[in-house]
Parts: structure tokens; C-alpha cells; sequence
């Protein structure tokens, strides 16, 4: 009894009531942010984690700490192996995001009651963070994930503590400037940005003599660490490479949207430093502060569309990886949605020449390969590695590896396709790298297996390999795609997938004059009756060319009688009605497509591989 | 107090305890086991330097505990309680190997499972007479094919495991952020007085080190073909020659071989250091000239040359026709005197006709006493460094005799080489541990010109073979450490080339 009356009495106590309260805003936060992060973002969070790497091993360590702002990438790309799975990654994310919310409130910028405010740089964190794009890991450090996160946790913390010191004012700042010294080695933009804090909060209180006295405590502290790291800690870096680690590999230009996020968030710290002295006196009106976080919560789920898309196109990605067909082109129609991609599964499902042209629209580009992106599309790499092509894929997965950096992604990838390719050698450097990887232990070392035993490997691989050219030629896996796959699979890889491919680059191309040269094998595939797309561009090619004639069995009654109600409706495209109806109703056939892309018909660009 | 004292006596006795049962006891009671124990490198039947770091090793068996004796005729043996990576004391080893010279060295494993000690039969290496110049200079970068990250120069000191970067790409300038590549590091006649390198893209150049200066060159010249390529040093002169070479890059769509470059053109020119001149020794369209490297006397420049090209008179075709029959084009052994007074070469000679070999040759170098020429054949092309058919071999200047270094060659590709001074080592990078990272191997190279089997560089873990996602490129020894300073070439890095005098 007097167990349960001392709990009544404590929940009716005034503070017990206040802390109850003040719960509320962080569950709030916590709830928006974790939701957020699981409903929109799922997809991009296992992306993040596999272009990341954390071995479990002395050596990764050692090689984190040579260089400048080594320590913060190590617990970056420690906490971003985590985001494989999903829940988990975004329960540490969240929980990091309070942490630094806590961190900012003990800052002592605002009033207590005004702890709202205390949100809003996590919050435009979260923005930058789940902005990045493809290009998120291009860092030889990577784990920017988490270590911008945990670089603005080491700057709250640090001025948090520095707040609190009990020490003379001049060797408060000295110890300031000492820990802002330490985080510049270990994270460096976020040691320049420690410094300008404290050095803020330094000038605005005290005597002027106090001032000269920290600011140039602060200034020769700065300059100290700067030169310390450069002829001694990191003597093979450049000095910008000291201050700027983390930023200045960025992947992105300044008015990028992560950036701009970040820049939010040093703006609204540095305001809060500014006018503490005046804030932590005054309430500021509740309203102000929800209005202002509901606002950051607007701007992070409005202005996140590029996030949105990339949060789709990883989504296909992971399905194709799965070869879940049907539920990569469930994704097809979202923003974002690759175009490659839905044609690897189209034509997996042998569907390529049936339904291409629902998805394709006459101002769709890079349909059958994405353009390369500095030639570094990991979407090429699925659709190569479909067609069979793969020590073209592996070419692009070793240079994406190259280019951005070692990651889980990279290594398993190219352990995958070194196996395909009998190199098992090879295969086992990634395999056994992979296998120091704690969530990918498992998995590296089943593959570890199947090089160690090469009937393990025909079996699981001699379906596959099936794809491979029958002969070696010399090309490009980086450019020329459409000629590729049609000068493929005329002269070295016969299936149904490149034969698919190479008719579809035809169609692409406008090159309808061609396909009877490609009959015969057309024929010998789809019997009794061509892909749809086929007939529909052999109608158009007898419709456009009368002298052709078609022969008997190729095209449909059906197919040719809607050929001339858009040949007749396109001739009156001119009148608004008649276009919408032609749009209407035929926008999903390849005339349309013909007839309104802006494509230079004849062969592309590489038109090398035919002479070769 | 009193207790303390106490303490402070008892410390050294617990000290000495503590050092005694440290020391490795000999296994005087196991199983002999006849199958030869896996190890990681294959240090088993090899002739090594007797001034080599520690040869550290992998046990690749499985075992509880593990125990390794090394041992020599003269001198006390090392015996070491290990785990499965073996790491021999500095100290320890150089003293058995100086003791040792020409003599064999043996290494025995001791495994203990199931709590008895199994000993695996003895391997035995040679210890040889001549050791091998300290030091090796080689370029760590991806072996990829258009990009690359973090790269550099690097020179090891062959005696110990220390590794210090020439230079890095990590110089970033603002406009060029990591992106520099570096390349085709040359000594003058295995000194370090005179240096260079090539430096791509950015502030691209080639930066030249002479006895304390720095100059960046600007090799570009309207009447080349490129800027300059392979580089050679004249022995004694301010001179080196280099190839210009028109080249373009290509990849298999089957083959294991990946990626091909080809020559479409290729010359040779001679570059005055001094007074920073371009002078053609060939400018040929009919014939690729490549690979220039003198002899150690420096009157003769030998080379490798193409001259059954498939077509060269249509420029519009020329590369076509190249890519359709790069498995025809084929180099020969070429060379051609040099009047070292009047900077003037005679007529060519051919020393190694490709009808004889059925080979490409790349990668020519005369050893320093100018009887062998060492050079790579590989089945076709230039690109020797990826073609799985590329080995090592050797002409006899005096007998005109071709041999394989068949000891040390591998199924993989054998490729770029250099000479110790003394001419008894060769370093070469080679594939064979898993066909794509090139790593450095060395192999003695007898006084009757037989080549031993080769070793793996040694590292102080060995599993960095393993680990490390770069490449060992273009291994060239020296007698003594580089002169330059990482900073000043930092500096020389990221200023204007200087163009050419005409």
C-alpha cells in the first residue's frame, strides 16, 4: 500500500509531471525521424551500408588513423555496417539524433522552456544525410553517413562541456582550445568548426582584455595543431587536407542540397551562440519554436525528393540483386524509377519486346543502359551482368570500387563475379577481405567454399555462364552500349536475353529498315507469334516503305488495323483533340515512339564495333 | 616501507622468472609428418639476399600452437613460439644470415594438435653470396583501367620493412583534388643523384632530380607523337631517351586478360636534361619504336620494334585495322650505337627477331655487365603487364642464345623487371598470386645466367599481400635511398611544367 501511495505521490509531483512532459517532444522526434527513415528511406539506408566498410581488424584501424579525420570516418563507417538492417541503422541513427538534440540543449543556447529548438539541427542533419545520392560514398573514407552525425555530437559535446568548466576563464579556453585541437585531427572541418564556436562564445563574454587574451589563445591553438599535424602527425598530407578532411572530399558543390542542410545547421547554431546571452534569459513563445521545427520537418520531407529517388532507384537495385522480378517492376512508376533496370527485368521475364514501350516515353534517354555517370553506374552493372557480359561487369565494379572507395558492395560484387568467371583466386582476396566484415561473415565465407571446391562452383554458376559471348572481342563496357549488344549478339552471344537486347537497341535506334535480317532468329524464338513491339515496328516499316512486303505471319491482322487508325490519327495530329487522342491511345506502342522521339536513327555513337 | 623494499628486491627475481619461461624450448619429442607444410609466401627451395629482411611467413595448417626453427650450419638458431603468422626477430635473422652466406638456410614447423607436437619435414633455402641493392622503388596504384584513387611512388628499404612514400597524390591542389597520376620512375644507372618521373593529368609533367634540383618539364612537342613515355637514362650522360607513343585502350569481352592497349604509333626521342631540348631518333609511321634502354657502357640504345603492321598508309583505318589484328602485331629486340661525343646513332640492328621467338618482346634492359639483355616475351602486343602468356627471358649477348627464366617465370603474367647493380638480382612484379594485383618477386640470377625459383617481396605481415587493393608497379632497384624531399616535390607537383627549349 504505502509502496503504491509514494508512486501516487511522486506522479503528482510537480517535476515527476514536467518530466513526463518534457518526454514528449523527443518521443515525438524520435517517432517522426525513425518513421521517416523506415517508410521513405528503408532502401538508400542498405545502400548507404554496403558502399560503406568496417573490418573488424587492427590493420583498418591503423590505416583510419594516418590520416586527418581518419578517427571520425572509423566510427562513421562503424555505425554505417549497421545500416543493412534497416530497423537497426535507424534506431542508431535516431538515437544519435537525440543525443546530439540532448547535446544542443546543454549547450545552454535557449531558454529551458524553448527546448524545441534543440531539435532543429538534428533534424536538418537528418536532411543532409538522406540527400546524398549515388555518389554518397565517393570519399576514400566514406561513413559520411554517420560521421557527420557524430562530428556535430563531438562540437555540441565539446561546447557543452567547455560551458560547464570551473576553471580561471583563460585556462577554460585553453583547455577549449586544446579539445577543439584533438577533434581537428580526428574530424576535421568539425575541429575549424569547434574553433569558430568557441571563439564566438569567447569574444562575447568577458572584458575586452579577456577577449584579445582567448581570441588569440584560439588563433595560436589553431595554427599549433594545424602545423603539429603537418610536419608530424600526417607528413605526406597537404595542409587544406588537415583542416578540410571529411569536407573536402564532399561529394557535393555548395549549393547542393546536403550542404545547403549542413550550412543550416552551423547558421542556426552560430545564431543561438551569438544571442545566448539573450535567449537563455527570455521564453520564447512556444509557437515560434513548433512552427519552426514543424517548418525544418517540412523542408526535410519537401525538399527530400531527390532523397525519394534515390530511395527508389536502390529499392530496384536490391531487387534485381534478388531477381524479384515482378516486385522491381511493382516500382516502375514511382519517381526515380531506373529505366535499365525495368529492362533487365522485362527481359528476364521475356517480356522486353512486349512491354518495353509502356515505360519508354519519346523523351526517355539512357533506356537500355544508364548514361554512364562518369561511367560509374552500378545500375550497368546489373544490366551487363544480365546479359551475360561478365568481365564487362566486372570492369565497372572494379572501377566503381576504384573511384569511390572499397566498400561491401564492391568486394562481394566482384568475389560474385570473379567466381562466374572461373578467377578464383581472385575471388577469395575479396571473399576473405569480405569475410573480416561482421555482417558479411556468413555470407563470404559460404562463397569462400564454393572457391575452394570447383564443382560446388560449375553447379551453382554453369547456368549462368551459359550467358557468356561464345568468342572474346575487344570494346568498351563503358561506352557505345546500343551498338554493343546488337554487334553481341550477332557475332558471339545467342540467347534469348541478348537477342532481346539487340532488337530492342534496333527499336531504339529507329533501325526498322534491319529487323528482317533478324527473322530468322526472331522466328526461331517466338513461335508462334513475334513480340509485340516487333510486329507493331514491321507494320510501320510496311506502312512507311509500300515497296517492302511483309510476309505472311509476321504481323497480326489486329496489329496492322490499329497501324492505320494512328497513321490516320497522326496525320491529324495538329488538331489539339486529335494529338490528345493519339497520346491517348497510343501511347504505349512503338509508333508512338517513332514517331515522336528525337532519336538520330542509324547506329550510335561507337560505331567502332562493327570494324572491329 | 619496509614492505616495499621489500618489493623493490623481490621485482628483478620476478623479472628474470618472468624472462626465463619466455625462452622457446626446442621440441625434442614429436611426429615427423611427410607431407611438406603449406606456407604463405612460398619460401621453400629459394635463393635469397643475405642482407633480406625478415622472411615473415604464414602457416597455412591447421594446429593449436604452432613452433618454428630457423636455423643455419654456423651460429645459434631461432626458435620461435608463433602464431600461425610468423614474424622473425630483425636482429636474430640478419646475424644467421651474415654467418651463413652461401650456405642453406633451414625453417622447420612444429604443430601441435590434440596436445602432440607434429614437426613437418625441413624446408631449405639458399643463402647467396651476393646481396641484392637495399633498396626497391616501386608505384602502389589500383590495378584498374580508367581511374584511379590514392596513389603514389614508394621506395622500401630491403633490409628492414620501413616504406616511405616519394610521392603521393594526397598533394590534392584545390583544382585537382587527388586525382594526380604519377609514373614510369627512372634512376640514372641505379644511383638516386638523378631521378624522374612522369606526373598526368592537372599540372601534368615530367619532374626530373638532379643532384638537388627540381625541374618539371613540359614534354609536349608539336613534332611528337605524344608526350614522352618510357623512359631511359644514359649511364653517364645528361640524357635520356624516351618512346612517344600514340596509345588507346580496349577490353575483352571473354578473356580473363581484361583489357588491351595498343600502340597505334609509336617513336623514339632523346631528351637533353641540360639544355632541356627534344632531339627524334626515329619518326617512323611504318614501324613502332618502343621500350628505349641503354647499354650500361652507353654506347648502344637497344629497343623493341614493330614492323609487320597491318596497315599504316590510310590514317582513318590504321586503328581498325590494328584492333583487328593486334594478336599479328609482334615486337623485336632492336638496338642502335650512340657516338656518346656527338649525340649521334648509327644504323639499327636487330638482335632478337620475333620469327624466331613467336613472341612480342617488351621490356628490354641490359644487365650491368652488359652480356644479357632481360626482356619479357609475351604472345603478341605491347601491353605485356596483362597478358597471361608474358614471361622473363634472357639473350646471351656473346652466344646470341634465348632463355626462359623458367624458375622463375609462372603461369601468370611475368612482366616489368630491373637489374640489381651487381647484376646477380632481378625484381620483377608478376599476377601470379591471383592474376590481377601485381606484386614483387625476386630471383637470383647465377654467374652462368640461370635464373632461381622466385620469391615474394618480404613484408613484415604477409597477409598485406592479401589485404592490399593496390598494385606493385615498375620495380626498380637502386643502391641507395631516393635524395628527394616529400615536401619539395610536393611543391615541384603543383606548379607550371616548363615548356621546351626548340
Amino acid at each position: 500500500m504505502d509502496k503504491q501511495k509514494n508512486k501516487l505521490d511522486a506522479a503528482r509531483h510537480p517535476l515527476y509531471e514536467m518530466k513526463w512532459r518534457r518526454a514528449i517532444p523527443s518521443v515525438l522526434f524520435v517517432s517522426v525521424c525513425y518513421l521517416f527513415l523506415m517508410l521513405f528511406r528503408s532502401s538508400y539506408l542498405q545502400m548507404t551500408a554496403k558502399l560503406s566498410l568496417f573490418l573488424n581488424e587492427s590493420s583498418f584501424f591503423y590505416s583510419y588513423l594516418q590520416r586527418p579525420g581518419g578517427l571520425l570516418h572509423y566510427f562513421g563507417q562503424f555505425f554505417s555496417q549497421f545500416l543493412l538492417i534497416p530497423w537497426l541503422g535507424a534506431a542508431l541513427c535516431v538515437l544519435l539524433l537525440l543525443c546530439l538534440a540532448t547535446l544542443v540543449r546543454t549547450m545552454q543556447l535557449f531558454h529551458p522552456k524553448n527546448e524545441q529548438f534543440s531539435y532543429i539541427p538534428p533534424l536538418l542533419l537528418l536532411g543532409s544525410i538522406t540527400n546524398m545520392g549515388e555518389m554518397l560514398s565517393v570519399n576514400v573514407n566514406g561513413g559520411y553517413f554517420f560521421s557527420t552525425i557524430l562530428g556535430w555530437i563531438f562540437i555540441a559535446a565539446l561546447y557543452s562541456l567547455t560551458s560547464r568548466l570551473k576553471l580561471k576563464s583563460i585556462y577554460g579556453e585553453c583547455v577549449s582550445a586544446i579539445g577543439a585541437g584533438v577533434l581537428l585531427w580526428a574530424g576535421g572541418v568539425y575541429g575549424v568548426i569547434a574553433f569558430l564556436f568557441l571563439m564566438l562564445r569567447a569574444v562575447l563574454k568577458g572584458d575586452t582584455t579577456d577577449r584579445i587574451y582567448a581570441l588569440l589563445v584560439y588563433l595560436i591553438s589553431l595554427a599549433v595543431f594545424l602545423f603539429a599535424g603537418y610536419f608530424f602527425l600526417y607528413p605526406h598530407d597537404p595542409l587544406s587536407s588537415i583542416w578540410m578532411a571529411h569536407l573536402k572530399e564532399y561529394p557535393f558543390a555548395i549549393g547542393k542540397l546536403p550542404l545547403i542542410f549542413e550550412w543550416s545547421v552551423i547558421a542556426f547554431l552560430a545564431l543561438g551562440v551569438l544571442f545566448s546571452s539573450k535567449l537563455t534569459r527570455v521564453v520564447l513563445p512556444q509557437w515560434l519554436g513548433s512552427g519552426l521545427l514543424v517548418l525544418a520537418f517540412l523542408a526535410v520531407g519537401i525538399l527530400s525528393r531527390q532523397g525519394q529517388s534515390e530511395n527508389t532507384r536502390c529499392r530496384m537495385i536490391h531487387s534485381a540483386e534478388k531477381e524479384e522480378w515482378e516486385k522491381l517492376l511493382s516500382d516502375a512508376s514511382r519517381p526515380g524509377a531506373s529505366m535499365p533496370l525495368i529492362a533487365v527485368a522485362l527481359a528476364k521475364e521475356n517480356k522486353l519486346l512486349d512491354k518495353l514501350f509502356e515505360y519508354v516515353q519519346p523523351t526517355s534517354r539512357n533506356i537500355l543502359f544508364e548514361t554512364p555517370n562518369e561511367q560509374l553506374s552500378i545500375v550497368n552493372i546489373h544490366v551487363l551482368r544480365s546479359l551475360g557480359l561478365y568481365y564487362y561487369a566486372y570492369h565497372l565494379a572494379y572501377e566503381n570500387m576504384v573511384f569511390r572507395a572499397p566498400s561491401i558492395g564492391s568486394f562481394q560484387q566482384l568475389g560474385e563475379l570473379s567466381l562466374i568467371n572461373n578467377e578464383t583466386e581472385l575471388a577469395k582476396k575479396y571473399l576473405t577481405t569480405l569475410s573480416h566484415a561482421w555482417l558479411w561473415k556468413k555470407e563470404a565465407e559460404s562463397s569462400l567454399q564454393l572457391a575452394e571446391h570447383p564443382e560446388l562452383l560449375e553447379k551453382k554458376f554453369s547456368a549462368i555462364r551459359q550467358l557468356q559471348p561464345s568468342y572474346d572481342y575487344l570494346g568498351s563496357p563503358y561506352s557505345g552500349f546500343e551498338s554493343m549488344v546488337i554487334y553481341n549478339y550477332a557475332y558471339s552471344q545467342r540467347n534469348v536475353i541478348s537477342l532481346q537486347y539487340a532488337v530492342a537497341a534496333l527499336l531504339l535506334q529507329k533501325r526498322i529498315q534491319e529487323l528482317p535480317n533478324w527473322m530468322q532468329s526472331m522466328q526461331a524464338t517466338y513461335n508462334p507469334s513475334l513480340p509485340l513491339h516487333v510486329q507493331q515496328a514491321l507494320a510501320l516499316r510496311t506502312g512507311l516503305d509500300p515497296t517492302f512486303v511483309l510476309p505472311d505471319g509476321w504481323v497480326d491482322a489486329n496489329v496492322n488495323s490499329q497501324l492505320k487508325e494512328f497513321l490516320k490519327l497522326y496525320s491529324s495530329a495538329k488538331d489539339p483533340k486529335a494529338a490528345m487522342n493519339l497520346t491517348k491511345l497510343y501511347k504505349q506502342t512503338y509508333w508512338y515512339y517513332y514517331m515522336f522521339a528525337a532519336v538520330n536513327s542509324g547506329k550510335d555513337e561507337n560505331a567502332s564495333y562493327d570494324q572491329r | 616501507m619496509k614492505s616495499s623494499i621489500k618489493y623493490i628486491l623481490w621485482a628483478p627475481v620476478l623479472f628474470f622468472f618472468l624472462l626465463s619461461s619466455c625462452e622457446v624450448k626446442e621440441i625434442k619429442e614429436y611426429a615427423a609428418l611427410k607431407d611438406q607444410v603449406k606456407i604463405f609466401p612460398d619460401y621453400t627451395e629459394i635463393t635469397l639476399p643475405p642482407n633480406i629482411a625478415p622472411m615473415n611467413f604464414s602457416i597455412e595448417e591447421k594446429g593449436e600452437q604452432f613452433q618454428v626453427k630457423i636455423s643455419a650450419p654456423k651460429g645459434d638458431p631461432i626458435l620461435l613460439k608463433t602464431s600461425k603468422e610468423v614474424q622473425i626477430p630483425m636482429k636474430k635473422w640478419r646475424t644467421l644470415l651474415s654467418q651463413n652466406v652461401n650456405d642453406t638456410l633451414h625453417i622447420e614447423v612444429f604443430v601441435r594438435r590434440e596436445a602432440k607436437w607434429y614437426r613437418y619435414p625441413v624446408l631449405s633455402n639458399f643463402i647467396a653470396p651476393d646481396s641484392i641493392d637495399p633498396y626497391l622503388t616501386y608505384r602502389l596504384i589500383e590495378p584498374g583501367y580508367r581511374y584511379w584513387r590514392e596513389m603514389g611512388i614508394f621506395q622500401r628499404d630491403l633490409e628492414t620493412f620501413d616504406e616511405q612514400p616519394i610521392l603521393t597524390n594526397r598533394l590534392s591542389t584545390d583544382e585537382y583534388k587527388g586525382t594526380q597520376c604519377m609514373n614510369c620512375h627512372s634512376f640514372q644507372n641505379y644511383g638516386t643523384d638523378r631521378f624522374l618521373f612522369h606526373l598526368r593529368t592537372g599540372k601534368g609533367g615530367t619532374v626530373f632530380y638532379d643532384k638537388g634540383t627540381y625541374t618539371k618539364m613540359n614534354m609536349r612537342q608539336d613534332s611528337a607523337l605524344s608526350a614522352a613515355v618510357y623512359p631511359a637514362w644514359h649511364p653517364s650522360l645528361d640524357l635520356v631517351a624516351f618512346s612517344t607513343n600514340k596509345t588507346s585502350q580496349s577490353f575483352h569481352m571473354n578473356n580473363p586478360q581484361k583489357v588491351e592497349v595498343l600502340d597505334t604509333y609509336s617513336d623514339l626521342v632523346l631528351f637533353d636534361v641540360e639544355k632541356k631540348k627534344l632531339i627524334p631518333i626515329f619518326r617512323t609511321d611504318s614501324i613502332l619504336e618502343t621500350f628505349p634502354t641503354w647499354s650500361p657502357d652507353g654506347k648502344w640504345l637497344y629497343y623493341c620494334a614493330a614492323s609487320n603492321l597491318p596497315s599504316y598508309t590510310d590514317k582513318t583505318t590504321h586503328t581498325a585495322e590494328m584492333y583487328k589484328n593486334y594478336t599479328e602485331v609482334r615486337y623485336h629486340l632492336m638496338r642502335i650505337p650512340f657516338d656518346q661525343d656527338t649525340h649521334t646513332f648509327g644504323a639499327p640492328d636487330t638482335i632478337v627477331r620475333i620469327h624466331n621467338t613467336k613472341a612480342s618482346i617488351s621490356f628490354p634492359r641490359v644487365s650491368p655487365d652488359g652480356r644479357y639483355v632481360l626482356f619479357t616475351a609475351s604472345a603478341y602486343g605491347t601491353f605485356s603487364i596483362w597478358h597471361k602468356s608474358s614471361d622473363l627471358y634472357v639473350v646471351d649477348l656473346q652466344s646470341k642464345q634465348m632463355s626462359s627464366l623458367k624458375a622463375a617465370n609462372s603461369k601468370d603474367v611475368d612482366s616489368y623487371h630491373s637489374w640489381s647493380s651487381n647484376g646477380r638480382w632481378i625484381a620483377f612484379s608478376s599476377r601470379r598470386l591471383d592474376g590481377q594485383y601485381t606484386r614483387t618477386f625476386m630471383t637470383y640470377f647465377n654467374k652462368e645466367g640461370i635464373a632461381s625459383k622466385a620469391f615474394l617481396l618480404p613484408q613484415k605481415s604477409p597477409t598485406i599481400n592479401q589485404t592490399l587493393y593496390k598494385a606493385f608497379n615498375v620495380p626498380e632497384l637502386s643502391r641507395e635511398a631516393v635524395k628527394t624531399s616529400y615536401r619539395e616535390l610536393e611543391r615541384v607537383a603543383a606548379q607550371e611544367a616548363e615548356p621546351l627549349k626548340k
